[in-house]
């Protein structure tokens, strides 16, 4: 299930019943592996990371009919995949912390996450982020990470889209200033 | 666009340790999943349709008679203490013969007028 199908395809293959499982199961694999760094790079733990894949693997496969074709098939599924992730983030920060709080935590904790031969450079950088508000954060993952254009990150996020450039260009200097001040 | 971001963050790579074939792996295992988990939820609908309906109806009725149980209850409790606080200004009540005793003179002659007026039918 490697070949890459256009969407056009894979939303005839979704509408018909017949072959709606598979038209799903080559829909994660084509998109599956960039929602799952997403929702990594939010939650940052890989057990909650799986978890929350499982949970927007069901809620994208529940919903397929609702899709409407107003925006393309991946930016749907990261909004689905975006929304899960706060929502758990919520969840973990539970009624007396927000979760910016609760990803202030992960990022003191993300030298237990990380590959042992990566450059601390790499880490200082995921802490940065880490320490931006949600919303920044967001904008700068999908913008630097994901590549998607401002465009579709506002169909993501239901962000207006000079807030998005603004929430970039403020999350690139905090975290100037963040490596600055960690002497990177 | 991407070689502005490296120009600027030197191409940070992301840190953490999964190798492709594991998310592969994953994505799979997630996709089963969420196959099994909506044809057990179409399962439930299909055969549970009507259990629901029925457990909406057990809760609605055993609702109403809870409720209605509990305004009887109130009512019969409210009865009770009428009943009770009768009962007990009957009981505190004079006997017909301490009244009489109470009786002046005067009011015990119009008494006797009273009984003297009655016709008695019962030699008709």
């Amino acid at each position: 299930m490697n070949n890459h199908i256009d969407d056009t395809a894979l939303i005839e293959m979704i509408s018909n019943p017949n072959t709606r499982d598979n038209g799903f199961r080559q829909l994660l694999a084509q998109y599956g592996e960039r929602l799952y760094w997403h929702i990594r790079r939010l939650v940052v733990k890989h057990d909650d990371a799986e978890d929350v894949m499982q949970e927007t693997s069901i809620n994208i496969y529940r919903h397929l009919d609702k899709f409407k074709g107003e925006s393309s098939l991946l930016t749907w599924m990261y909004r689905i995949a975006t929304n899960e992730s706060l929502r758990w983030l919520q969840r973990q920060a539970g009624l007396w912390k927000s979760s910016d709080a609760v990803s202030m935590e992960l990022a003191e904790n993300l030298a237990s996450e990380c590959n042992i031969d990566i450059e601390n450079a790499e880490i200082l950088f995921q802490k940065a982020i880490l320490s931006l508000p949600e919303q920044q954060r967001l904008a700068f993952n999908m913008r630097y990470y994901d590549d998607l254009p401002y465009e579709e990150i506002s169909k993501i996020t239901g962000k207006n889209i000079n807030t998005l450039k603004t929430n970039y260009h403020i999350a690139a200097e905090k975290i100037r200033n963040y490596l600055k001040e960690h002497s990177i | 666009m991407k070689q502005d971001f490296e120009n600027n963050f030197n191409g940070y790579k992301l840190p953490y340790h999964e190798s492709e074939e594991y998310v592969k792996a994953l994505i799979e295992r997630c996709a089963d999943n969420a196959i099994a988990a909506s044809e057990k939820r179409n399962d439930k609908k299909q055969y549970g349709l009507w259990n629901r309906l029925n457990y909406r109806v057990v809760a609605v009725a055993a609702s109403v008679v809870a409720i209605v149980c509990v305004a009887l209850g109130l009512i019969l409790n409210e009865s009770s203490k009428l009943n009770n606080s009768l009962y007990a200004s009957l009981e505190q009540a004079p006997s017909f013969e301490d009244m009489l005793v109470s009786l002046s003179d005067e009011q015990m002659e119009m008494l006797s007028y009273a009984y003297v007026e009655i016709p008695d039918y019962t030699n008709e």
